[in-house]
């Protein structure tokens, strides 16, 4: 159904005018700061995610980025999601192997793990190599993620309130397991602990302290595994000893999927701060270029946040 | 007759009918034009490398017109497939029984014709649309992160395809079953589409063994990450974006809709996630989210219309965005209220959450929860009504052109005050307890799910058709076909209305016999419907190879009353680089409205001393009018007494009536204050549309039309040649009485002006 738009559409991104061809342009000011910089040129300014537009807000024909991660992405995505379809079509009714359902989702997280890398790389990773400053601004970055973190108070929402609709209905549902152990403490503080080191080692990169920044950083890297890691030890504990799973029973189900959610959230998390961590070894970072840091560190101050609320409603609100 | 297949067939068939009519157009454009038109194009057969040129050139764009177009295209694939499950759903509907499809079937239909048009039909061309004109009108080099912008269109064709696979598998296993063995094709007999309802209720949706419903669940689940990528990007477009020119103050009203509705979509959105989330693992791993001993089924009535009535706005507002920019700009007036529509817009981002429980007042929830839904639903009209007035009032005194896009803003407004009042109704309790199961229900919600959303998508497809293609469409048949749209939506919807007030319940695929007619009424509405878009598709396809081609970036004429947008501005420049056509001037230009007092705005009372002198001389001037009318009348019915063919005593009757004595003298009294107070005001109040320019002949328009009324009233017992004389009394009578009113009122210069500058 697109053809009809694509002829003469499709033409004119052909950068061919000229800052003085241009029309009356009674409307909004246009500056000529086009002619200051040569579109798409060495030296000029590149974005992070607009690598090629100058500062002229005029041309909107200039648009010669293209890229083929958007598209891998999809592709990825979809294989996962029919993956995963296919998994349970073949669980279910046995009409096809589940085998293959696994192995398709595989493959496809893995085309999307490679189309989000795709994409990263040319979006940020590749104006970072070139040393070239950002046009967009961090602000806008900043606020970026914290529009996504909206959405994630969502993402969460649901389960909390099933949560809370069993919490005020005929409570203990079933035997609860020991969830007030030592093992939560522990990983609260070591969560707790990896808010405080990601602050600093942001602080550091502020006195531009490189070293501390790093070892800060990386600090805050391994408590993100040790979390992980203590959070698979509490799932094999609960699932192996105590009999205690996604299903058994009401209170099973929002336990897991809270958790479960939550630590994605913190694996998520440790893989940007791994990447954060790579960049900050390759140098890409400085006292005013601290964009990532600060997103991702917003992004795990977060997460944090949401531990504790889960602590605070499931672990102790489920024992009292 | 396969469902599956005569499905497949219908979109085959509107498939190949715009590729025919694309390839003729091709082929006849390539013929040299007897008038001499467009000789000049040569005519290239596309090679195999051109081909894959442009593949590779629309799957790795990031530009984000490009991308708007794509998300439009995608939208109307959805479009035409949700459409026809609604056509069949009607045809299903012809007969009383379920004998043209099954009631499986039917159930199947009105599942996926309700998710396909909400979540794939929608929201993408609406956010094709942002992504199209957004960093236009907003004068941004495109969207603040354009690959992302990628990500987000290119998650969608997965999700439908997960969405729809039942259909799909069906049809690719009866093909395949041709070749081979239908043993090997197993697994895709084993999908169907669900039949679970639109709204997924468990525990239906939870128990059905239909493995389809985890690939649907899969599907929408992804859909509604693009849907938040999507949301996410518009929000920062519109506040990191924006010229150094655009303020807060001055940012245009689409962007302000489309600001609002990703606002909301970013609440909305995540939270169905996790909730169809949740409801899978329910199907697929024994948890007890909505089974009755652990979340309940109402649980998911509460997740899905949290999400679900804020869906309804998500859906709503970017329609009357492109209603309060398209509507102006045919009328010739600036958009009334600017901000009132603003501050409503934004007010309803906020209420849209706090109304979903009013899906649920039939489910036995709490009454203190239900009665404060009830509230806040009844509110929610507020802020749609502030809306619709200021739309009225745009186009009050407007020079109003006769387009396609008037007519659909024109019909749109009409709808959407059916389904939005129809509304009001159903948030009150008692009444949704009887209606909520019925047609009144669904006839209210495509009052404004069809009555005004695809409605505005049509108007922005003609208005903006130039700047797309520079071309012009066939615009007679566009004024035919959007007339036919909005007489289809209308004939349709209002059947369903009508048969909701006679109680038939809805989603059944069965009903009584005695419903057929008004059943076969409203599915002729929705063939029509069908009919017209499919005239739409021609016409769009057509006009890009035949139409005219504009020679002006203005062909609204839209400089002439100050409202040449951003978004036509860049038309201009692109214009004038790429085929050297110069920036035109208008003859003459106007204001688009009329300017508020220079220096400090008014008080109160200065704002209503005007308005209040105005009606006190018009007032006045009717008042003497009506006095020299009536005396006139009077002369004229004293002879007609005198002749014998008027009855004095029927002024006592006029007295009675109003609850004095029967007295001729207090009757003829109600007489002279009648005409002095009632119909004069009514003939300056509606003078302007009566026909003729003097107002004389208005004035005998007005007195005829009220001499019926006035010949039956006082009609005592005249018959034969005496009622004849008492007939041609009282026109007489009243001729001279307007002549009269007229006269005077023209005399004292009264509200009767001139024509207005509108008219001209």
């Amino acid at each position: 159904m697109n053809a009809p738009f694509d002829g003469s559409d499709g033409r004119d991104d052909e950068p061919s005018e000229t800052a003085a061809t241009r029309a009356d342009g009674a409307g909004h000011a246009r500056d000529d700061q086009g002619e200051l910089t040569d579109p798409g040129g060495p030296d000029g300014p590149i974005g992070p995610d607009s690598p090629h537009e100058p500062s002229d807000h005029d041309d909107h024909d200039e648009h010669e980025h293209r890229s083929r991660w958007p598209l891998v992405t999809g592709v990825g995505a979809g294989g996962l999601y029919g993956g995963v379809a296919i998994y349970l079509l073949g669980a279910a009714a046995g009409v096809v192997p589940p085998r293959l359902g696994i192995g398709l989702a595989v493959v496809g997280t893995v085309v999307l793990l490679a189309g989000v890398a795709g994409w990263v790389d040319e979006a940020f990773l590749a104006p970072a190599r070139e040393r070239a400053g950002q046009t967009k601004s961090r602000e806008s970055y900043v606020s970026t993620t914290v529009l996504f973190l909206v959405t994630d108070v969502s993402t969460f929402g649901a389960l909390f309130v099933y949560y809370f609709f069993i919490r005020v209905g005929a409570w203990p549902p079933e035997t609860l397991p020991p969830l007030l152990t030592s093992l939560v403490l522990v990983n609260t503080l070591i969560l707790i602990a990896s808010s405080v080191t990601i602050h600093y080692a942001h602080e550091a990169l502020h006195d531009d302290n490189r070293r501390r920044f790093l070892g800060l950083l990386g600090a805050t890297l391994a408590l993100g595994v040790i979390f992980l890691g203590g959070q698979a030890l509490e799932y094999y504990e609960f699932i192996i000893h105590e009999g205690f799973t996604l299903g058994s029973g009401v209170f099973g189900s929002g336990f897991f999927a809270l958790t479960g959610l939550h630590g994605l959230h913190v694996a998520l998390g440790v893989g940007g701060i791994a990447v954060v961590f790579w960049r900050g070894l390759q140098g890409h970072y400085g006292p005013e270029r601290d964009t990532s840091v600060a997103t991702v560190s917003l992004y795990w101050h977060f997460v944090d946040l949401v531990w504790v609320f889960l602590v605070i409603v499931l672990y102790v609100g489920g024992t009292l | 007759m396969s469902r599956a297949l005569v499905q497949v067939s219908l979109f085959a068939f509107v498939a190949v009918g715009c590729l025919l009519t694309l390839l003729a157009a091709r082929r006849l454009r390539a013929d040299p034009s007897p008038d001499g038109g467009y000789g000049v194009i040569t005519e290239r057969e596309f090679t195999v490398g051109e081909a894959k040129a442009a593949i590779v050139h629309w799957t790795t764009t990031t530009n984000h017109r490009e991308i708007g177009l794509l998300y439009i295209a995608f939208g109307t694939v959805a479009a035409v497939w949700g459409g026809i499950d609604a056509m069949m759903l009607r045809t299903h509907l012809l007969t009383p029984a379920a004998d043209i499809w099954t009631e499986q079937t039917y159930n199947e239909l009105f599942t996926m014709h309700g998710l396909t048009m909400l979540i794939f039909f929608v929201a993408p061309v609406f956010f094709g649309l942002g992504n199209y004109f957004l960093p236009l009108l907003l004068g941004a080099d495109d969207m603040a992160f354009p690959r992302l912008n990628a990500v987000g269109f290119w998650l969608l064709p997965p999700a439908l395809l997960l969405s729809r696979l039942g259909i799909i598998a069906e049809v690719t296993g009866k093909s395949l079953a041709l070749v081979v063995p239908e043993s090997w094709l197993s697994f895709l007999f084993a999908l169907r589409e669900p039949a679970i309802g639109w709204t997924m209720y468990a525990p239906l949706s939870s128990t059905s063994p239909d493995p389809q419903i985890n690939f649907l669940l899969l599907g929408l689940h992804l859909s509604g990450i693009a849907t938040t990528i999507a949301a996410i990007n518009f929000i920062t477009t519109v506040v990191y974006e924006r010229d150094e020119a655009i303020g807060w103050a001055n940012l245009d009203i689409f962007s302000w809709t489309m600001l609002v509705t990703s606002a909301i979509a970013l609440f909305a959105f995540p939270l169905l996630g996790t909730a169809l989330l949740m409801l899978l693992l329910d199907r697929n791993f024994g948890t007890t989210f909505f089974a009755t001993e652990g979340g309940g089924p109402i649980l998911w009535q509460h997740l899905f219309w949290f999400w679900g009535h804020p869906e309804v706005y998500i859906i709503f507002l970017p329609a009357t965005g492109l209603m309060s920019l398209i509507l102006p700009k045919f009328v010739g007036r600036k958009l009334f209220g600017f901000k009132f529509i603003v501050y409503s817009t934004i007010a309803i981002g906020v209420l849209s959450f706090g109304v979903w429980a009013h899906h649920m007042f039939t489910t036995g929830i709490d009454p203190r929860i239900r009665a404060s839904f009830m509230a806040t639903s009844i509110a929610i009209a507020v802020p749609s009504a502030i809306k619709v007035f200021n739309w009225i009032t745009t186009m009050w005194n407007g020079n109003v052109k006769l387009a396609a896009p008037t007519i659909l803003c024109v019909g749109s407004i009409g709808l959407f005050i059916v389904g939005g009042v129809t509304g009001i109704f159903l948030a009150v309790i008692p009444v949704d307890i009887i209606y909520h199961g019925t047609y009144y229900v669904v006839g209210h919600f495509h009052l404004i799910v069809m009555g005004i959303i695809p409605l505005m998508m049509f108007a922005a497809s003609y208005y903006w058709y130039p700047l797309l293609t520079g071309r012009l469409y066939d615009r007679r048949l566009a004024l035919f076909q959007s007339s036919l749209l909005v007489a289809g939506s209308a004939l349709t919807f209002m059947t369903l209305m009508a048969l909701g007030f006679l109680e038939l319940p809805r989603r059944y695929a069965t009903y009584p016999a005695d419903f057929q007619w008004l059943q076969v009424v409203a599915t002729v509405g929705s063939y029509i419907i069908g009919l017209s878009v499919l005239l739409w598709f021609y016409n769009m396809i057509w006009s890009y190879f035949h139409g005219e081609r504009v020679e002006t970036a203005d062909p609204w004429d839209l400089k002439s009353t100050n409202q040449f947008t951003p978004e036509w501005q860049w038309f201009e420049r692109k214009l004038e680089r790429e085929r050297g056509i110069p920036p035109s001037e208008p003859e003459e230009v106007r204001r688009s409205y009329v300017p508020a007092q220079e220096g400090k705005p008014p008080s109160l009372y200065g704002r209503i001393e005007p308005v209040a002198r105005t009606v006190a001389n018009d007032a006045g001037t009717g008042a003497v009018g009506g006095l020299v009318g009536t005396l006139l009348m009077s002369a004229v019915l004293a002879v007609a007494v005198v002749i014998g063919v008027f009855d004095l005593e029927s002024f006592a009757g006029l007295a009675v009536l109003v609850g004095l004595p029967a007295s001729v003298t207090l009757g003829y009294g109600v007489f002279l204050a009648g005409g002095m107070l009632t119909w004069p005001l009514l003939f300056l109040a509606l003078g302007e549309y009566l026909p003729g320019e003097l107002s004389f002949v208005t004035g005998l328009w007005f007195s005829t039309v009220i001499a019926s009324g006035f010949a039956i009233a006082f009609h005592t017992d005249q018959i034969g040649l005496e009622l004849v004389g008492y007939l041609v009394f009282v026109l007489l009578a009243h001729w001279i009485y307007g002549l009269g009113l007229a006269g005077t009122v023209e005399y004292l210069g009264g509200r009767h002006r001139t024509p207005s500058e509108g008219r001209r």
